[in-house]
């Protein structure tokens, strides 16, 4: 049925939308971190979405059954390539022998204005899951 | 469209039809929303409007003839039409690098008017139905 489609699609993009919020807290908290188990400083994480029936068999089968496209799903996550930022703190244990300590290319107001996306865009999600709803409920009443 | 055939008319028809579109738009609706940080995404939409006008009889347009009884009638193919998906028009200007075309401003507009026209066609279906069945049961 369209409208259990719609809601499990529509969940779909709540969960792609929470993972992307989670990572921008992993993101936000780890701002300073100068050391991980790969060694070096925290690499700033992001998630690339790609729409499910991406792959040609899939957009095929799709196709000839008609249907809309799909629901999105988390295809991997990216670190960031650029260099860490350099900054001059001769007193930091992990300071290499100039002074300096290689610190996550983590920019707050980046990272804020991409938290504000995801949420207005896990909120446009509930609000699809609310109007299905709400039309399932109205269907309910035919013939009452 | 199929003729009207006393209790069950066209009109009956013709809401069952509008209530499978509006669903499958909002489906289609729900699936840009969800994807509306995926790259490359284009939006799509169901054309409904015109689905349903290709329904209503339209003038000059001739039907088949049944030239015996026991012939299937060639309309009533229509209602089980499968959804009319179509390319939503991209934004007209969009600052976005990543080759998406959800207009989510556009789009949560859009599905707010089709949940809107789905539970009106859910409701006038409700009362022609309530209609009907008083004058089943006789009004009283």
């Amino acid at each position: 049925m369209d409208l259990y489609d719609a809601m499990r699609t529509s969940a779909s993009g709540l969960s792609a939308q929470r993972l992307r919020i989670n990572l921008i807290s992993a993101n936000l908290a780890n701002v300073h971190t100068t050391r991980t188990p790969e060694g070096g400083p925290y690499r700033r994480k992001e998630v690339v979405f790609q729409a499910a029936g991406g792959a040609f068999g899939d957009a095929l089968r799709r196709a000839a059954a008609g249907g809309p496209p799909g629901e999105v799903r988390p295809l991997k996550i990216v670190e960031d390539v650029r260099p860490p930022v350099l900054k001059y703190d001769p007193g930091h244990p992990d300071a290499d022998e100039n002074g300096y300590v290689a610190l996550p290319h983590v920019n707050v107001m980046e990272e804020m204005v991409n938290l504000m996306s995801a949420t207005r865009s896990y909120e446009a999600n509930l609000n699809a899951v609310r109007a299905a709803r709400d039309m399932a409920l109205k269907a309910l009443e035919i013939g009452k | 469209m199929p003729q009207p055939t006393g209790l069950f008319d066209g009109n009956l028809a013709l809401l069952e039809r509008a209530l499978s579109l509006r669903s499958a738009q909002h489906r289609t609706l729900s699936a840009n929303i969800a994807n509306a940080d995926t790259p490359h995404y284009k939006a799509f939409e169901v054309a409904v409007e015109e689905a349903l006008a290709r329904m209503r009889p339209a003038a000059g347009r001739l039907a088949l003839a049944r030239t015996d009884a026991g012939h299937l009638p060639a309309a009533a193919g229509a209602a089980r039409e499968r959804p009319p998906l179509r390319v939503a028009a991209p934004p007209a200007f969009s600052l976005r690098a990543d080759g998406n075309t959800v207009d989510l401003d556009r789009t949560m507009g859009a599905l707010s008017e089709n949940a809107l026209a789905y539970k009106t066609s859910a409701q006038l279906a409700a009362s022609k139905l309530k209609g009907l069945r008083n004058v089943i049961i006789g009004g009283k």
